[in-house]
């Protein structure tokens, strides 16, 4: 097959083992052809810009830049960019971000069998897919109101096992209005409690882990 | 009339002193209650995020890997058979690297009463990841570091949750030096003096970068806040001290009185000897 003819992919996880797995299933593909790695959202935007790829496999939980800035930032500049999640995470919130900043497809690696080969091919061809469990979690929550950036930022901290006050300190206001961010938080999520919050918004994406 | 003044400004005074420690009291507990709570979620972030770094990556890396196999299988068998061997090795990987995280979730258990053995411990357990780590690709490859554990003064035992507490540090610390230092040297000093119980941790590696210094935290990373929050839990302190391609050194402080464990047995004893 001549050169021309490869789907020619950049795959983007800050794992060596994952990069491994994914390099070693698109080698057995005579249509496809890895030309770089890259384990991190800013190395992704160097090596897209370097070889630019057909398809870009991303992981979205990275250390510094995150994927969805990755995708941002590439889309920005090269607005004909195809960019295919390939995410641990289900979260509906995660995904939404995902998609608004312009990937493609949004794939879970717990659910990949068989399927990322064929989505590589559908969104060379010009497709968008989400997966099935992705698309029912966006819809379960689509009514609700989303959580400000101010709250989502709180909920970070209590992630991080702060304290109201040390969130207030943190953030520069007053503890009073840190109880009233976590209150709202609670309410919006529907959850007992701020470990509860917590569960809540790390399996629906909403804060990174 | 003054007698009877006399008599009932101490009782208010007093009145007021006990609601006012009372209050103080409740307080405390409160905040207490709470620390423990937002060590729980803190607790929780952190093993949900080692079991996707470590386990859940590597095995997912693998299911592709496998993936692989099972399309090469028909038309290329020995293609196949090559790639269930690495299969194979990144699921030792993974497995490695899971267990690292499972044990540091139940440090209490290992330690046992011998802290200097359990310190000594780390060296062989930090040398095989880091021989691991260097098989993976793009990673850094080289010799471990070599380790060595001094120990200073006749041991005393240390309270229990001292105890658990100090190897926690210590560990995080001897492991930032195997995986980032690029030391030749790691060295644990442990000196049992009369009135303060002090652990060292240096190596002669490339030194902290000096914003992860100034900060004490890098994003992501949860080192030294980490290690300085757990010391200043139970009354310790932790000073850093860092110098570019000099090394790293850091310093755990504990008063012996917060420290050292006392011996009611062996009081008890004497007493019994003595009778």
């Amino acid at each position: 097959m001549s050169e021309q003819s490869h789907i020619r992919i950049l795959c983007v996880d800050d794992h060596p083992l994952l990069l491994d797995g994914v390099a070693a299933l698109i080698g057995t593909e005579p249509d496809m052809k890895l030309v770089a790695e890259a384990s991190s959202g800013a190395e992704a935007v160097r090596q897209f810009r370097a070889t630019l790829p057909d398809i870009t496999l991303m992981d979205l939980q990275m250390r510094g830049m995150s994927g969805v800035d990755a995708i941002g930032a590439i889309r920005t500049e090269w607005p004909w960019a195809k960019i295919i999640v390939l995410s641990t995470f289900g979260g509906d919130a995660m995904a939404r971000r995902a998609l608004q900043a312009g990937a493609q497809a949004y794939l879970l690696k717990g659910l990949v069998r068989g399927e990322l080969l064929d989505t590589i091919r559908l969104v060379h061809g010009g497709a968008k897919w989400i997966q099935a469990e992705v698309a029912a979690s966006i819809a379960t929550h689509v009514a609700e109101t989303a959580l400000t950036d101010r709250e989502v930022e709180v909920l970070g901290l209590i992630a991080h096992g702060k304290s109201n006050k040390l969130i207030a300190y943190d953030l520069s206001i007053n503890e009073e209005t840190a109880k009233t961010h976590v209150k709202n938080i609670l309410a919006k999520l529907h959850a007992n409690d701020r470990t509860h919050a917590v569960t809540l918004a790390l399996r629906r994406g909403i804060i990174p882990l | 009339m003054l007698d009877i003044f006399r008599i009932i400004l101490p009782v208010c005074v007093l009145a007021v002193a006990h609601r006012l420690h009372v209050r103080y009291l409740k307080h405390q507990l409160q905040e207490s209650l709470e620390q423990r709570l937002e060590d729980r979620i803190k607790e929780r972030t952190r093993i949900a995020r080692e079991l996707h770094d470590s386990l859940l990556q590597g095995v997912q890396g693998m299911m592709f890997r496998l993936e692989a196999v099972r399309r090469l299988l028909p038309h290329r068998p020995e293609e196949a058979a090559g790639h269930l061997d690495v299969a194979i090795d990144a699921g030792l990987a993974a497995i490695n690297e899971g267990r690292q995280a499972v044990g540091e979730l139940r440090v209490a258990g290992p330690v046992g009463n011998d802290l200097p053995q359990a310190l000594a411990d780390l060296g062989s357990e930090f040398e095989s990841e880091f021989q691991l780590r260097g098989q993976l690709p793009g990673k850094h490859r080289g010799a471990a570091p070599d380790f060595r554990v001094l120990v200073q003064g006749r041991a005393i035992p240390l309270k229990p949750i001292v105890r658990d507490e100090v190897y926690r540090i210590a560990r995080e610390a001897v492991r930032n030096s195997f995986r980032h230092a690029r030391a030749g040297l790691v060295e644990v000093e442990i000196v049992f003096a009369k009135g303060t119980f002090t652990v060292r941790v240096r190596d002669d590696g490339v030194g902290l970068d000096p914003a992860v210094l100034e900060h004490g935290y890098r994003k992501g990373h949860w080192g030294l806040p980490g290690m300085r929050e757990r010391a200043l839990e139970f009354g310790g302190e932790l000073e850093v001290w860092s110098q570019r391609n000099a090394g790293t050194e850091i310093e755990l402080k504990i008063g012996g009185r917060i420290a050292y464990a006392h011996r009611p047995i062996a009081l008890f004893t004497r007493i019994a000897r003595e009778n």
